[in-house]
């Protein structure tokens, strides 16, 4: 089963606060991936976690002191199943404009799926990009997430999705975006947008591995069991 | 553990430093590379900047992982709380898998584009979560 988005959800507020957190809308299913981006007014480092699953990894941060924005990502394989909700801590700080998008995927590696993630400032351009990451293994589900480090409220302008990439979800109105697709054969890949008008960006870009096929002979349900009519055909029946 | 200098304070042209690989303290799983942009903290400065490429070895430095990319311009102060006060400092970090593992270590690069601009970075371990 290749990589498929399942759902998203995101949230801001522009007010100091020492933790974001975003509940998923639906519950999430067993051996699904959680990802999360997070934007923050301050120079920190945050910590990831949710109800079920307890801490996710980092995947990268940067603080952009020229705006005074950072940003971090955060990754979470082989979830377990329930009502998830993801809360991003700021140690020791409250931070203003903090943003918060998560997503739920299916097929990722349940272990060890991280395949290269860079991300960087990006200003004074209408194509903002991610920087190319190469990846190793083919079918890999790539994610790119941007925040605008010029918003503040609801957000002005618009984002538009680089080409191949399908966008999830904007954070208000293009105060972030998040996009993915699925790389169907190893190599370089950059996370790319379309801007109404230059702004200052961070850009972000994620690969992570598709779950391997099942080795064969390792079916659940041999098909000498599926297909044995005698237990519903009554002509047949002891 | 309290940051260390890895690039001093200078005047840098283009091109590549290289961060000597460093053993990475057991319990401490996250590190981050600080640098000074201050001096390219004007209008003008957006094509100015640093590339710091990171990674990992596990295993002592037999062998290394994928590299980590995080790249910080310059440019006019604003943000969305209005332009924040110097010293500019910017940062990237990543946390480091297995923190009980002595065999851990970090090396990288450190690429000047736009240059010459005065800078400085300094790298620091902390526990993580």
């Amino acid at each position: 089963m290749p990589p498929a988005w399942v759902q998203d959800d995101t949230s801001f507020s522009d007010g100091n606060g020492a933790t974001i957190a975003q509940a998923f809308g639906a519950n999430v299913t067993a051996g699904g991936l959680i990802l999360t981006w997070t934007g923050f007014g301050a120079d920190n480092t945050p910590t990831c976690s949710d109800n079920i699953n307890g801490a996710h990894t980092a995947y990268g941060k940067l603080h952009d002191s020229v705006n005074n924005q950072g940003y971090a990502a955060f990754y979470f394989p082989n979830a377990g199943a329930g009502a998830t909700t993801v809360t991003v801590t700021f140690g020791g700080q409250s931070p203003a404009f903090r943003r918060i998008g998560i997503a739920e995927y299916s097929g990722i590696a349940t272990a060890g799926p991280a395949d290269g993630n860079t991300l960087r400032v990006q200003s004074g351009t209408t194509t903002p990009s991610s920087g190319a990451i190469t990846t190793t293994a083919n079918g890999d589900l790539i994610f790119a997430s941007i925040e605008n480090l010029d918003e503040s409220d609801v957000g002005t302008g618009t984002v538009t999705q680089g080409a191949g990439y399908t966008e999830r979800q904007q954070l208000g109105t293009w105060i972030g975006s998040m996009e993915d697709q699925v790389q169907a054969s190893a190599g370089s890949i950059d996370g790319t947008w379309t801007l109404d008008a230059a702004k200052r960006c961070i850009c972000h870009i994620m690969a992570m591995k598709a779950q391997p096929p099942a080795p064969p002979g390792s079916r659940a349900f041999p098909p000498r069991i599926a297909l044995r009519p005698r237990a519903f055909a009554p002509g047949l029946a002891r | 553990m309290a940051r260390f200098s890895v690039l001093a304070n200078a005047v840098y042209a283009n091109g590549d430093r290289q961060i000597a690989s460093t053993a990475v303290p057991t319990n401490l799983a996250f590190v981050t590379l600080y640098v000074d942009v201050t001096d390219i903290a004007v209008a003008g400065g957006e094509d100015k900047g640093v590339r710091i490429s990171l990674e990992f070895s596990l295993d002592g430095g037999a062998t290394w992982g994928l590299p980590f990319v995080g790249e910080l311009r310059g440019g006019q102060p604003g943000g969305p709380g209005g332009p924040p006060p110097p010293p500019y400092i910017s940062s990237v970090g990543i946390q480091i898998p297995e923190p009980l593992n002595a065999n851990r270590r970090v090396r990288g690069t450190i690429t000047v584009f736009g240059g010459p601009f005065r800078m400085s970075a300094e790298a620091e371990f902390v526990t993580y979560p």
